[in-house]
């Protein structure tokens, strides 16, 4: 994969999410537009490509998400769930990515969907656990794990339906990512079909 | 035959197992680990953010520049390159005659509010963020400029938030229509000076179906209509944010619980916070860059 075309990509769909997150925003539910991306990485690019790629695109919605309020901390912003929420999702697209047709927008959209309930399975998992009271007991302000599922699942859903779009333009872009051609990734990290 | 430690399966292994480490490092850590990179982010998307919000903006029908519209003459074809820079130009000018404009009026309306002894900085918004506990703005002024964390930030006479992270470059605004904030108001008629009125609000920000209104329980015969103002007297806020407006008194009804003793008051902001483009953060006055 040439990852210049990768950067560009990314770095133009974080600025649409948030220059038009305000006009994006429905009922505060505000899609995703890098979990597209990092889904289609993960379905054309090898094992090796797509993990790095997904990882990278979870760091950067890492840094522009805040969990919130924390005590005297107006904002808090955390490096790690999402990065490993989205390494999850990778590991589900490299799985269950021979069951669909890649090509399709269909397939696309459903491996969205999957991928992004780990995501955010993952991520907030790893909230939850912050908030333990014998481990760090750090609890944001008007934090609540449901509520965030809730929000979130809802988003992911508009993410499924904004996949349409982008996949379709993710899929005319796909010759200049230059994508090698992959045997069987899934069995570099030892998962066996 | 040496096998090598640094193989691709290692490194993402440590990778992976930094990053689970980071996760749960204490607040006061992360938020340093996290610094950096999320101002490095904020200010290198911030080029095509701005442009965005404003059509964004534009789209939602707040445009925040003069559209000019000239006829193109089809003999002038020679001169028509020159002739299409110059209306460029001249769009470029309007526009920043327009946001000069915006900015002295704003300066204008706070100047009436606030006390002396302040600096204001003004600030482009450059990106919104709504999570479900929290909602802020990024601006495109960070340390570099004075700005601390904690400094009130309003545009006009209206409160906008607080500074709630301090970058180098950028910082962010966590808006008082974030879920959970609790702010003491005073209200006031439109037309009288705030120091003639006597009702005193405490007020809580409800979610979901009244996120982004303010929602506090009044007393029967309080001395308040929809359309007063409502007034910041929080001494939880520095002092040069007393006085901002939070919003407009929008209803008063009886209060489902005690409807014949109690009444619930609805207040709005009166300008929708996620689409503004300029703010002004409020300064102490020996505070310098």
């Amino acid at each position: 994969m040439r990852w210049f075309v990768f950067a560009i990509v990314a770095y133009v769909l974080l600025a649409l999410q948030v220059g038009f997150a305000s006009l994006l925003t429905v009922q505060g539910m505000q899609p995703s537009l890098l979990l597209p991306l990092a889904v289609f990485i993960a379905l054309h690019a090898n094992g090796r490509t797509a993990a790095w790629a997904c990882m990278l695109i979870g760091l950067l919605a890492d840094l522009e998400t805040s969990i919130g309020s924390l005590g005297a901390f107006g904002d808090v912003t955390l490096i790690g769930p999402l990065l490993l929420g989205y390494f999850a999702g990778f590991w589900v697209v490299a799985v269950l990515r021979g069951m669909v047709v890649r090509e399709t927008l269909l397939g696309h959209v459903t491996l969205v969907v999957i991928a992004g309930t780990f995501v955010h399975l993952v991520s907030v998992a790893i909230l939850v656990i912050r908030t333990i009271p014998w481990l760090l007991n750090e609890r944001p302000e008007a934090w609540s794990a449901s509520d965030v599922l809730f929000t979130r699942f809802l988003s992911l859903a508009y993410t499924a339906f904004l996949t349409f779009p982008i996949g379709y333009f993710l899929a005319r872009l796909k010759p200049i990512f230059g994508f090698e051609p992959t045997k069987n990734p899934a069995a570099r990290y030892g998962i066996r079909r | 035959m040496k096998s090598s430690v640094l193989t691709h399966k290692n490194l993402l292994v440590f990778v992976l197992t930094v990053a689970m480490v980071v996760s749960f490092l204490p607040v006061k850590i992360a938020r340093h680990v996290a610094a950096w990179p999320r101002d490095f982010v904020a200010a290198a998307i911030a080029p095509l953010t701005q442009p965005l919000r404003k059509v964004g903006n534009a789209i939602r029908g707040e445009s925040s520049f003069v559209q000019v519209g000239f006829p193109i003459n089809a003999q002038a074809i020679t001169t028509q390159e020159s002739y299409l820079e110059l209306i460029a130009y001249t769009r470029q000018l309007q526009e920043q005659l327009n946001q000069a404009r915006q900015i002295i009026t704003q300066l204008g309306e706070l100047r009436r509010v606030v006390i002396d002894g302040v600096r204001l900085l003004p600030a482009e918004v450059i990106a919104y963020q709504s999570d479900t506990n929290i909602e802020r703005l990024t601006i495109n002024r960070g340390k570099n400029h004075g700005i601390v964390e904690g400094m009130p930030v309003a545009n006009g006479a209206h409160l906008v938030g607080r500074i709630s992270f301090a970058g180098a470059k950028t910082s962010t605004v966590k808006l008082i229509t974030s879920p959970g904030t609790r702010l003491v108001v005073r209200t006031a008629s439109p037309i009288m000076p705030v120091s003639q009125h006597e009702a005193l609000l405490q007020l809580i920000v409800g979610h979901d179906a009244n996120r982004g209104v303010f929602v506090a329980r009044g007393d029967q015969g309080d001395p308040i209509v929809a359309g007063d103002l409502a007034h910041l007297v929080d001494d939880r806020w520095p002092s040069s944010a007393m006085g901002l407006i939070v919003g407009k008194v929008l209803s008063i009804e009886p209060d489902a619980k005690t409807p014949l003793l109690r009444t619930q008051v609805r207040i709005v902001p009166m300008y929708p916070l996620s689409r503004l483009n300029q703010v002004l953060v409020i300064l102490p006055e020996e505070v310098s860059p």
